[in-house]
């Protein structure tokens, strides 16, 4: 089953974005932890475009696409904003104390962290981000 | 403080104008019950980390209880909290706040 939108590059947009991949995941019996999880990938994913891909005042549109199998959730996100590559974000040092942890860095990591599998390619004018998570059952 | 539903993208500032309040205040220790927070992203553990690292810098702590544990599992991976300030319950922060107690007493 595959589902796809479009939504505005900015923040406020996200939260309804969002509630459409969880609802979409939730009606097709994914499990909620699953569902769930997807709407934290989802969450840092396009919050990372909506802050890095385009100019403030550029407006810039994000297509979402989401795939659904019984093996396994893909999701894509693709923009037309500058060339950028979330997944080159560095990851950030969990190793040291608070005090000089830096705040930001944290959403690529828990990408990484609950995907299978990442990739990333410009297409063209278009940044195109593949997240897959494979599924339990 | 009880937390409730997502911290996220969306939620964020909100609690973040709330903790300013807070913090404008001489508290010592926050502690924030996770009991009804379903979710949290990273922009919410921004927030938190924020918190955490602002009372540090005044010698304070924070304390969390009841994770929920696709919470606890996206702490986990994050290594933000320190592992000193999360508890399952209101038993073991008890006897937390009792041993940091005794501890301060000791070298006073």
């Amino acid at each position: 089953m595959q589902f796809a939108f479009t939504l505005r590059s900015q923040l406020e947009e996200l939260a309804r974005a969002l509630d459409h991949i969880e609802d979409f995941l939730l009606q097709q019996a994914a499990e909620r932890e699953l569902a769930s999880e997807m709407r934290l990938i989802a969450e840092e994913g396009l919050a990372n475009i909506v802050r890095h891909a385009y100019e403030p005042d550029q407006e810039g549109e994000i297509e979402v696409v989401l795939a659904l199998s019984e093996t396994e959730v893909r999701l894509e996100l693709r923009d037309s904003g500058r060339p950028f590559n979330p997944l080159e974000h560095p990851e950030p040092d969990l190793g040291a104390p608070i005090e000089e942890r830096p705040l930001g860095g944290l959403g690529v990591h828990l990408i990484r962290s609950l995907t299978d599998t990442q990739s990333y390619a410009r297409q063209g004018t278009v940044n195109v981000l593949v997240l897959v998570k494979r599924r339990g059952v | 403080m009880a937390l409730e539903g997502r911290l996220d993208t969306d939620t964020a500032s909100d609690f973040d104008k709330e903790l300013e309040f807070l913090l404008g205040t001489a508290v010592k220790i926050l502690v924030f019950d996770m009991a009804k927070l379903d979710f949290v992203s990273s922009a919410g553990l921004s927030s938190l980390f924020r918190v955490q690292k602002q009372m540090k810098a005044r010698g304070g702590k924070t304390l969390m209880v009841h994770l929920q544990p696709q919470v606890k599992k996206v702490f986990d991976i994050v290594k933000t909290v320190d592992l000193e300030t999360v508890f399952r319950n209101l038993q073991e922060l008890d006897e937390y706040l009792d041993a940091i107690q005794n501890k301060s007493s000791d070298e006073a």
